[in-house]
C-alpha cells in the first residue's frame, strides 16, 4: 500500500512539475494587465480577459505567421511522407542495382547534423531568388534520411510473398505501390507523418535564416522577434506561446497512439 | 522482381539528399577553407582558398573554446539527468495500473511536442530575477532570490534545465516500451529466488535496457549538441558569452558578421565531434556485448 501511495504520489508530482510551465504561461495569457505586472503573476487569472490573445492575433498578426506555419508544415508533411514512403519500399523490396550504395548514403546523411548546413543553403536558395519563399523551407526538410531509414526498416518486416502476389496478378510498381504497399504502411506514414509535422511547425533556426521578410515567417521566428521588441509585455507573450504551443498540444492529445508509435520505432529501427 | 521502378521510386528522396544535405555538406566542409567574409560577398573575386587557417583562427579563439565548453557542459549535465529522469518516470508508469498510464505518459511527453522557442518565454517567468515564480518560492522559504539568466553559472545550469524537462519525455516513452518487452517471467524467478526489488531492478531492468539507454544517449547527445534557441531566447548567448553554444556562436559569426569561412570551420567542428559520440557510442555497445 505504501508503495502505491508513493508511485501515484511522487509521479503527480512530477506531472505536476513537469505541466507547470505550460499551464501557467496559459494562464498568464488570460490575465490582465495589472495582474501580471505586479510581483509575481497569481496562479489563476482572477479576471480572465481575451485582451492579451485579441492583442497578439490583431497588433502582431499571429494569424498571418500561424498560416505560414501551417501552409509550410503541411506541404513539407505531404512532400516528406510521399517521398520517403516510395524510397522506403523501393530499398526494403524492390530489387535493383545500386541499391545498397543509396541504403548507404542515405544512412550517412542521417549522420550529417541538418543545422551545420544552414550557411551554404542560404547561398543555394539565394542564387535561385527562393529566399523568402516557401520553397526555401520546404524543400531541405522533404530531404528526410531518418524517415527513409524507418520506413525501410519497417517494410522489411513485410512478407516479400505479399507484394510478388500482386504482382503476379498482373499489378504494375505504381499499383502495386498505391494498392498494396501504402495501406500496409499507413499506421507507419500516419506515425511519421504527425512526428514531420510537429518537427515542421517548431523548426526554428533555418526559418529564421530563410524568411528575413517578416511577412514569410512562421510562428516560432515571428515569436522570437515580436519577443526581442516586446519581451516586457508578459501577457502579450504569454498569448504568443500559448497560441503557438496549444495546436501542437491539441494534434499531440489527438494522434497520440501513431505519434508515439513512430517515437518507438524510432528507436527500435537500430 | 528487377525493373526501372527501384530507381524511380529511390530518385526523388536521393535527389532531395543530395541537393539539401550531400552538397551542403561539401559546400560548408569546402567554405571552411575559404576566406568567404563580407568582402567576398561584395565581390568574389576577392575569394581565396585558405587551407586550415579557419581553423587555427578558432583554437586561438576563447569564444570558440568558451562555446566549446558550454555545449559540453550541457550535452553532460543535461544528457544523464535527461535518462535518469527517462528511466524513472518510464519505470514508475510501467508499476502502476494501466488506466492511469497514458494520462501521466501524455503530461510527460507534452513538452517534447512544444515550440523551443514558445517554451523558453513560459521558462522565462519562471526564471525571471523579479516577478519570476521560481525566486518568489525561494523569498519565501527564507533563502536569498537569485539572478538565475544574470549569473554566468546560474544561466548555464537554468538553461540545462530547461533543456531537460523539454527532452526527458521522449525517453520515458521508449524506455516504456522496452520496459514492456522485458517478459514477467524474469521477476517471477527472481522474486522465487528471494531477490528484492533493487535486485530486480539492477540484475533484470537496466541490463537488459541497457541498449536502448544506449541508443537514447545518442540521440540526446545529438540533440542537446545542436542546442540553440533556448540560449537564442533566454539569453541571447549572455551572460559574457556563458551561454553562447557552438550553433549559437555560428550563426552569430555567419549571419550577424557575415564570416562565413569561420562559422562554416565552426559546423565543421560540431559536425565531427558528433561523429565521434556516434563512434564511441556503437563502441562502448560492441565492448558490452563482448564483455
Amino acid at each position: 500500500m505504501a508503495v502505491r501511495t508513493f508511485l501515484y504520489g511522487s509521479l503527480s508530482i512530477l506531472a505536476i512539475l513537469t505541466l507547470f510551465p505550460l499551464l501557467w504561461v496559459t494562464s498568464i495569457a488570460f490575465m490582465r494587465s495589472p495582474e501580471q505586472s505586479a510581483g509575481t503573476p497569481p496562479l489563476w487569472p482572477r479576471h480572465p480577459t481575451l485582451h492579451n490573445i485579441v492583442n497578439i492575433i490583431q497588433r502582431e498578426m499571429l494569424g498571418h505567421y500561424f498560416l505560414n506555419s501551417l501552409i509550410v508544415a503541411v506541404a513539407t508533411t505531404v512532400l516528406s511522407t510521399f517521398v520517403a514512403g516510395l524510397a522506403g519500399y523501393a530499398l526494403a523490396q524492390v530489387r535493383f542495382r545500386g541499391r545498397r550504395i543509396i541504403s548507404w548514403i542515405v544512412l550517412f546523411a542521417v549522420l550529417i547534423p541538418s543545422q551545420a548546413l544552414v550557411l551554404p543553403l542560404f547561398e543555394m536558395f539565394r542564387e535561385v531568388h527562393l529566399i523568402n519563399h516557401y520553397a526555401a523551407l520546404i524543400l531541405p526538410a522533404a530531404a528526410n534520411p531518418v524517415s527513409i531509414v524507418l520506413i525501410q526498416a519497417y517494410m522489411r518486416g513485410i512478407p516479400a510473398e505479399i507484394l510478388d502476389a500482386a504482382r503476379m496478378d498482373g499489378a504494375g510498381e505504381w499499383q502495386t505501390f498505391f494498392y498494396v504497399v501504402v495501406p500496409m504502411m499507413a499506421p507507419m506514414l500516419a506515425a511519421l507523418a504527425v512526428l514531420t509535422f510537429v518537427v515542421s511547425w517548431n523548426d526554428f533556426m533555418w526559418p529564421m535564416i530563410a524568411m528575413q521578410k517578416a511577412s514569410m515567417q512562421t510562428l516560432p521566428v515571428a515569436l522570437a522577434s515580436i519577443d526581442r521588441e516586446h519581451y516586457q509585455e508578459i501577457g502579450l507573450m504569454a498569448a504568443g506561446a500559448t497560441v503557438t504551443i496549444l495546436p501542437m498540444m491539441a494534434i499531440f492529445v489527438a494522434s497520440q497512439r501513431y505519434y508515439l508509435r513512430s517515437v518507438v520505432a524510432g528507436s527500435l529501427a537500430d | 522482381m528487377k525493373s526501372i521502378s527501384g530507381p524511380l521510386f529511390v530518385l526523388p528522396a536521393l535527389a532531395l539528399i543530395a541537393l539539401f544535405v550531400l552538397i551542403p555538406f561539401l559546400g560548408v566542409l569546402g567554405l571552411s577553407m575559404t576566406n568567404f567574409d563580407i568582402y567576398v560577398l561584395a565581390s568574389s573575386a576577392n575569394l581565396h582558398f585558405i587551407g586550415g587557417a579557419n581553423y587555427v583562427h578558432l583554437f586561438h579563439d576563447q569564444a570558440a573554446w568558451q562555446a566549446l565548453e558550454t555545449t559540453l557542459t550541457v550535452v553532460l549535465a543535461g544528457v544523464p539527468a535527461t535518462l535518469a529522469l527517462s528511466l524513472i518516470c518510464a519505470l514508475m508508469i510501467e508499476s502502476i495500473a494501466p488506466r492511469w498510464r497514458g494520462l501521466f505518459r501524455t503530461a510527460f511527453f507534452l513538452p517534447v511536442v512544444c515550440s523551443t522557442v514558445a517554451v523558453a518565454i513560459s521558462w522565462r517567468y519562471l526564471l525571471n530575477t523579479h516577478y519570476g515564480l521560481i525566486n518568489h518560492l525561494l523569498v519565501a522559504v527564507d533563502l536569498p532570490a537569485l539572478n538565475w539568466l544574470g549569473s554566468p553559472t546560474l544561466a548555464v545550469i537554468a538553461i540545462t534545465v530547461v533543456v531537460v524537462w523539454k527532452g526527458f519525455g521522449y525517453g520515458m516513452i521508449i524506455l516504456a516500451a522496452a520496459r514492456r518487452e522485458i517478459p514477467e517471467e524474469l521477476y517471477d524467478i527472481a522474486r522465487i529466488e528471494g531477490a528484492g526489488v533493487r535486485q530486480q531492478l539492477l540484475s533484470i531492468t537496466v541490463p537488459i535496457l541497457a541498449p536502448t539507454l544506449g541508443l537514447l544517449a545518442l540521440l540526446d547527445v545529438a540533440g542537446y549538441w545542436q542546442l540553440f534557441a533556448e540560449p537564442y531566447v533566454l539569453t541571447q548567448g549572455g551572460p559574457m558569452g556563458s551561454t553562447m553554444s557552438l550553433l549559437l556562436l555560428m550563426y552569430d559569426r555567419g549571419f550577424r558578421w557575415w564570416r562565413w569561412g569561420v562559422a562554416s570551420a565552426l559546423a565543421m567542428i560540431l559536425t565531427v565531434i558528433m561523429w565521434l559520440f556516434v563512434w564511441l557510442q556503437r563502441h562502448t555497445k560492441t565492448s558490452w556485448r563482448e564483455g
